[in-house]
């Protein structure tokens, strides 16, 4: 998007909008009738969301926004905590800024523009979006992974069924509520009952009960695995995140080349919510030395959490190679994490995870 | 007879008048009659099973009041709209920075 498309308020109809009444500065700021774009500019917020001009008339949205995991990145630092120590902590938050926090949405980034990690710019030439757009807005951040998985981007892998035969956005799971904060203070996503869940209300209600003629929904399977064991497609996983500055100071990163591939594991996070012994797992970017160069031994609790993580692919399929026969699965040591498919110097920090013995 | 028949009447006549006079004077005067008490036990005013939730306190609140500017006092956003409408204006007045190429590899 050029710069001058950035800044376009190419909509006429949004002249006519309750948003528009207020006038430009009343948001925005920056100086009435000057003569120059300098003097003009003096004082602009160019996002100003974050502030009081949301609160003014969606206060409810805005107080609970700030709890959104979307706003705080509270999964984040929830994960770093884990595996640094106060000793540590402001030096990793040196590097965190630079490289991450760029993952940070206000409500501007969502309903009006584009997200800063595509470097901003309207979306709909100022129209404010109650509902935001899938593409721009969430697979815009959700790229890789998500978007890849969900559209079947993955070579030689269907898209999810979700979306190829439904062709539900985002937003037909994702609540509102959820996005925004409202269903609770979560340190991370996976904290609390699954937002949303597979047999939500009007989604898969009567899995294994009377009705269900699915031979596999047992109430040994239902118990002991998640939907994904048996209906997640291969998926992505990322390896060796490393972030840095190049001489002129520019901030980058590199990853190992990534795999789409099941791995299903013991279940790292399980509850009350999540009860199930097996689910599919997903290799996260991280490792041992992700901020080196911001110091060594940022990460001195490494170990303390999985790298092959809790996962919830969006790749679902009716029809799996796992859920295919029996024997796809039982006794299939390829679908598992074993040891040998973890880096030796990650077999303490997955210890937890590993599948020793393949059902 | 006759003597008596006329004594008959007088007493009679005197009688009467008597009567009458007694219903001219002024009666006792009435007084009220204290309630009579009441039988049966008064009713409870009906009370709710459970006590009414508390207002909720917000957690954040309250945030600066909104300040009210009467649409004739806000500053005119006239040039600001002549310019962030006209495609040809922006194009003529935008910097471009020229972003440094980031040496990123793999996916983010």
């Amino acid at each position: 998007m050029e710069v001058w498309e950035k800044v376009n308020v190419s909509d006429p109809e949004f002249f006519k909008t309750l948003h528009a009444r207020y006038g430009c500065i009343a948001c925005h700021g920056g100086v009435a009738d000057a003569a120059d774009k300098e003097t003009a500019h003096e004082g602009l917020v160019p996002d100003p969301s974050g502030g009081q001009a949301c609160a003014t008339c969606h206060r409810q949205e805005v107080e609970i926004l700030a709890d959104s995991l979307h706003v705080d990145l509270e999964g984040y630092y929830t994960v770093l905590r884990a595996r640094s120590d106060e000793a540590h902590w402001d030096q990793l938050m040196t590097g965190f800024t630079v490289h991450c926090t760029q993952c940070h949405a206000t409500c501007g980034q969502c309903h009006v523009s584009r997200p800063t990690f595509l470097e901003g710019g309207l979306a709909a030439g100022h129209q404010f979006k109650g509902t935001p757009s899938m593409n721009l807005s969430c697979t815009a951040c959700h790229g890789s992974r998500v978007e890849a998985e969900y559209k079947g981007k993955n070579e030689g892998i269907r898209g999810d069924v979700h979306w190829t035969e439904q062709g539900m956005t985002c937003f037909k799971c994702h609540s509102g509520d959820e996005l925004h904060g409202a269903l609770g203070d979560r340190d991370h996503r996976y904290d609390g009952p699954q937002e949303p869940g597979c047999t939500d209300p009007d989604c898969h209600e009567g899995i294994g009960g009377q009705g269900d003629e699915v031979m596999q929904h047992s109430e040994a399977h239902l118990t002991r695995l998640s939907c994904q064991v048996c209906h997640a497609q291969p998926y992505k996983h990322c390896y060796n995140c490393h972030v840095q500055k190049d001489e002129s100071g520019v901030p980058y990163f590199q990853t190992d080349e990534s795999q789409v591939l099941v791995k299903i594991g013991h279940n790292p996070r399980q509850s009350e919510e999540r009860p199930w012994e097996y689910v599919v797992l997903r290799h996260v970017p991280v490792s041992r030395d992700t901020f080196g160069y911001y110091g060594q031994g940022l990460l001195p609790n490494f170990d303390a959490l999985p790298t092959w993580t809790y996962a919830t692919p969006h790749s679902i399929a009716k029809k799996t190679p796992q859920n295919e026969t029996c024997d796809a699965c039982h006794g299939n040591a390829e679908l598992f994490l074993t040891a040998d498919d973890v880096a030796p110097d990650e077999l303490e920090a997955n210890k937890g995870v590993i599948v020793n013995r393949v059902p | 007879m006759t003597k008596h028949l006329h004594s008959f009447i007088l007493v009679g006549l005197l009688l009467l008048l008597a009567g009458l006079a007694a219903g001219c004077a002024q009666g006792d005067p009435i007084t009220p009659v204290p309630p009579t008490p009441t039988v049966a036990d008064p009713i409870a005013p009906k009370r709710p099973d459970v006590a009414p939730t508390p207002t909720p306190a917000t957690r954040r609140f309250p945030l600066p009041a909104p300040t009210l500017v009467p649409v004739a006092a806000r500053p005119s956003s006239q040039n600001c709209i002549a310019c962030h409408t006209d495609a040809e204006v922006l194009k003529a007045m935008a910097t471009v920075i020229e972003k440094a190429e980031s040496k990123s590899e793999g996916e983010g």
